[in-house]
């Protein structure tokens, strides 16, 4: 899933943005994009797998839910003129795929200030069963 | 205390549902996979009276109306049936065959037991396969439903 949000990222109108094929941290676990600004990194997947149905005999359905963060800052005093644009571009990441059988697609956005810059989070969930 | 706790999976532990046709002359049973949840009804109706020398209604039970409900998770061979078996078989009918053909159907519910063993008790009789209600929804894209076996007479225990 990372391969096609990447893809789908990159066919954005990214103005002065960039992205990156990198995850977000270097080998000393620090983030990449607090050094390079106006960049997107996507972590790599995460999954979750929780009972849906359990039953009286040995099987039982789970819900496995990939999940996906992007991450990237800017400058928090001067933001780009598509910061929004881009972000609510990211939301609409939740409906890629749409023949791989995703009941449950959900995208949130989160940010926070870390010295003058801002940091955005985009996370992107993807529930099948199995 | 021997409680009764059926573990999930473990054959001979775990609490099965087997249905037979009455009619169908051969020892062909269906085992129904993936229940959710089994509740044995087995409700007494009451027949109450009054009389001028007591100060409490008197109360005698009489027939009770037997049933079993579940809830499962649907298979296609056990729903549908498995188009191998021999006709008239509930294999072959499967659940909605059955529930279809108004056939009466041999039960046996084995509660499942309280140790590695097969000493577990087993509720039989006879009935027919009513309430079906298959339903999916978006949430939980998995076909469910709920049957009940409406009994005809009453459970042997064994």
């Amino acid at each position: 899933m990372r391969t096609e949000v990447l893809t789908y990222m990159r066919g954005l109108a990214l103005g002065t943005f960039n992205v990156s094929d990198e995850i977000p941290r270097n080998e000393s676990a620090e983030p990449l994009y607090m050094k390079n600004p106006k960049t997107m990194y996507v972590d790599v997947a995460q999954f979750e797998d929780n009972p849906l149905i359990n039953t009286l005999g040995g099987l039982s359905i789970h819900a496995k839910t990939t999940s996906l963060s992007v991450y990237f800052s800017v400058d928090a005093k001067n933001l780009p003129n598509n910061y929004d644009a881009l972000v609510s571009s990211l939301l609409d990441a939740r409906d890629l795929n749409t023949t791989e059988g995703f009941n449950d697609r959900s995208a949130e956005v989160s940010t926070s200030i870390e010295a003058d810059m801002l940091v955005t989070e985009v996370t992107l969930s993807y529930t099948k069963l199995r | 205390m021997a409680y009764i706790y059926p573990a999930p999976g473990v054959s001979g532990v775990q609490a099965t549902l087997a249905l037979e046709i009455l009619a169908d002359g051969t020892n062909d049973s269906l085992n129904i996979p993936a229940m959710q949840d089994v509740t044995v009804n087995a409700a007494n109706d009451v027949f109450t009276w009054t009389q001028l020398d007591a100060t409490a209604k008197q109360q005698i039970a009489t027939t009770s109306t037997n049933s079993i409900a579940m809830n499962i998770v649907l298979d296609g061979d056990s729903f549908f049936g498995d188009g191998v078996s021999a006709a008239g078989t509930a294999s072959l009918a499967g659940i909605f065959g059955m529930s279809n053909n108004k056939n009466k159907v041999e039960f046996s519910l084995y509660l499942g037991d309280n140790d590695d063993g097969t000493n577990g008790k087993t509720i039989s009789g006879q009935g027919y396969i009513t309430g079906l209600a298959p339903t999916v929804s978006a949430d939980a894209p998995v076909w469910v439903s709920p049957i009940t076996i409406t009994v005809d007479g009453e459970y042997t225990v064994a």
